[in-house]
């Protein structure tokens, strides 16, 4: 899998691209907890890129969003792809997290909640 | 030049000729001496001399050019086996130096070859590295995967900043270097007066010297050659160490696994239960990383029959251990809880805590048996898929209307109730079933399941079961599951 990160606003994004699974969820786990330990625990997860995530990769993003709600910030994500929000539908665990439709929505949200 | 006795009974019967064509004394002066053969003739001037390698052949009482031709051609042969007796001792002295190296490498690979552990690898490499060097003493030192290991041949006499510090700039020079307190003063501790210093090269980029320190006389050639031979065996010998370390590590955690999926499996009930009015069928089957899977039937008396099918999430032995918690807290919770929800709610409360500190989640579905009314009564946090196909169909996925347990600290799954009479379908699946791969890496996904599921309706609980891991094993071959996948089928039938 593909990572990408950069930073808007203060606002970590971090860009999955290919399948999320097993395989590819240790090393976002890492990332996740080193950006969430960083100096802002603001992270937004853009899910683009990927075609299929199964119960390790959302257990590495529910961990990634304990770890920043942790330190008063929280991670986001963005951009699902229909499988992918299915997934996230039958798990409910699109109710965990703050959905947003584009990159831009999800950061703006961070920053609006900071004004 | 001091001359061999083969050279001197030589030079003996070169005299004699001389001597006999009228010469009164011959004479070979070296740097250092003086051979002498006929009168003595202390402080007079030689009649014919000639110039020797280190020195010159010189004759009395014979004089004129064909004498001094004669003498310069002796002169010359003399020089040219002189030089090749040189070379060969030259060759031999080699020869004798690379014999020692062979010995010493086999003195330290006798010494090395039983200690497979890096600690003890390093302690019998300094300690033949002083001994082999005559030198005071010896160090290795190694940093592996951010452990500091300098091991001394006696009393520790560099510590690890001085010995990093010798490392980078042995690893500057690029070659291996000899360090004196007079020249150089600093690196080295004020008790070491001289240090020869090799860089060991490792698999992987980790870093590693050997050096010896302090032998009189100082530091040959010869001991430079041979700290660079046992610099390379010693890194030879550390990679096996490291090597077999890492392979018995991979066993260790594969025989922790075997023993992790033994516990699994003996907690997986091992036929499903008889029933009347119901038609059962239960099958888990792990995939090669211990999964975290779980299913059971839990039937006691006077109580509805309960059945629970859940996935944590991950692999490996902490998915295992909190699908053994998991399993645990519901089996308990069925004795006096009245409903699924109230199970899961238990659940939820009492494993919050330890799902949250490793951070993972159990999908649960959790369904009670009420054969008076036909009826399925279930809750389902976060699991998928669950498909109920009505008699005649059509099968649906029935969504969980919660989180994942271990998310929050409550669970806000609610009792539904579904009607499972003669014909009706319940199949209760782990996502290893649509998430099955194909060689061209389509997914099997829900609506082929619900299609399968529609169209093997009207067969026995056992055939649809089977119909169902026929159909995932078929649309997979060739790739190995990635994912336990376990599939528990109920199915209404008459009375």
């Amino acid at each position: 899998m593909d990572i990408r990160t950069h930073l808007v606003d203060r606002v970590n994004v971090i860009e999955l691209t290919g399948r999320f699974t097993a395989a590819s969820a240790p090393q976002v786990i890492d990332l996740l907890q080193q950006t969430a330990n960083g100096a802002n625990a603001q992270i937004v997860v853009d899910l683009g890129g990927v075609s299929f995530i199964d119960s390790s990769g959302l257990s590495a993003l529910v961990l990634g969003m304990k770890r920043c709600r942790e330190r008063n910030g929280d991670l986001r994500l963005c951009r699902l792809q229909t499988p992918v929000r299915m997934i996230f539908e039958l798990t409910r665990l699109h109710q965990a997290f703050e959905i947003h439709g584009d990159e831009g929505a999800a950061v703006r949200a961070f920053t609006r909640a900071q004004i | 030049m001091n001359l061999s006795q083969t050279q001197l009974a030589c030079l003996h019967e070169l005299s004699a000729a001389w001597l006999t064509a009228g010469a009164t004394r011959f004479a070979v002066q070296t740097d250092d001496d003086v051979y002498a053969w006929g009168e003595s003739a202390p402080g007079t001037t030689p009649d014919l001399t000639a110039p020797l390698k280190g020195g010159s052949l010189n004759v009395w009482g014979v004089s004129g050019p064909i004498g001094l031709a004669r003498l310069t051609a002796e002169a010359r042969l003399i020089t040219h086996t002189l030089s090749q007796e040189d070379d060969l001792n030259e060759m031999t002295s080699a020869l004798i130096d690379l014999q020692d190296q062979l010995l010493a490498l086999y003195a330290l690979t006798e010494s090395t070859r039983r200690q497979l552990e890096p600690e003890p690898a390093l302690r019998s490499i300094a300690r033949e590295t002083a001994r082999l060097l005559g030198a005071h003493g010896a160090v290795a030192y190694v940093q592996l995967d951010s452990a500091f290991m300098a091991v001394h041949s006696s009393a520790p006499a560099f510590d690890v900043v001085q010995l990093q510090a010798l490392w980078g700039a042995a690893q500057a020079a690029g070659r291996q270097i000899l360090l004196s307190q007079h020249e150089t003063p600093g690196l080295l501790p004020e008790a070491i007066e001289q240090a020869l210093i090799e860089t060991i090269q490792l698999r992987g980029s980790h870093t590693a010297l050997l050096l010896a320190y302090d032998k009189p006389g100082g530091f040959g050639a010869p001991d430079r050659k041979l700290l660079h031979v046992i610099a390379e065996h010693a890194g030879a010998q550390i990679d096996n160490a490291q090597l077999h370390r890492e392979a018995l590590t991979r066993e260790r955690l594969q025989t922790e696994l075997d023993l992790a999926r033994r516990v699994q499996m003996q907690l997986l009930p091992v036929s499903p239960p008889r029933v009347p009015s119901l038609d059962v069928f239960a099958r888990s089957l792990p995939a090669l990383d211990v999964g975290g899977d779980f299913f059971n039937f839990i039937s006691m008396p006077n109580r509805p029959m309960v059945v629970t099918v859940g996935d944590v999430a991950g692999k490996g032995l902490a998915s295992a251990l909190m699908m053994v918690m998991a399993h645990t807290v519901i089996r308990t919770g069925a004795k006096y809880l009245d409903s699924p929800a109230a199970m899961l709610g238990r659940v939820a409360a009492d494993l919050y805590n330890d799902f949250s500190e490793i951070s993972m989640f159990a999908t649960t579905f959790v369904a009670q048996y009420l054969p008076q009314q036909r009826a399925i009564v279930y809750a389902n946090a976060g699991h998928s898929p669950v498909v109920y196909c009505p008699s005649g169909g059509p099968a649906r996925l029935l969504e969980a209307d919660s989180m994942p347990l271990g998310i929050l600290p409550d669970c806000s799954a609610e009792n539904h109730t579904l009607r499972l009479a003669a014909g009706d379908v319940l199949a209760i699946m782990t996502d290893g079933f649509n998430e099955t791969f194909n060689l061209n890496e389509e997914m099997f996904g829900y609506a082929r399941l619900l299609r399968l599921i529609e169209t093997q309706a009207d067969q026995s609980a056992g055939a649809i079961g089977a119909a169902l891991f026929a159909a995932i094993d078929e649309f997979g071959a060739g790739h190995p599951p990635d994912d336990d996948r376990t599939l528990i089928v109920l199915k209404g039938c008459a009375i």
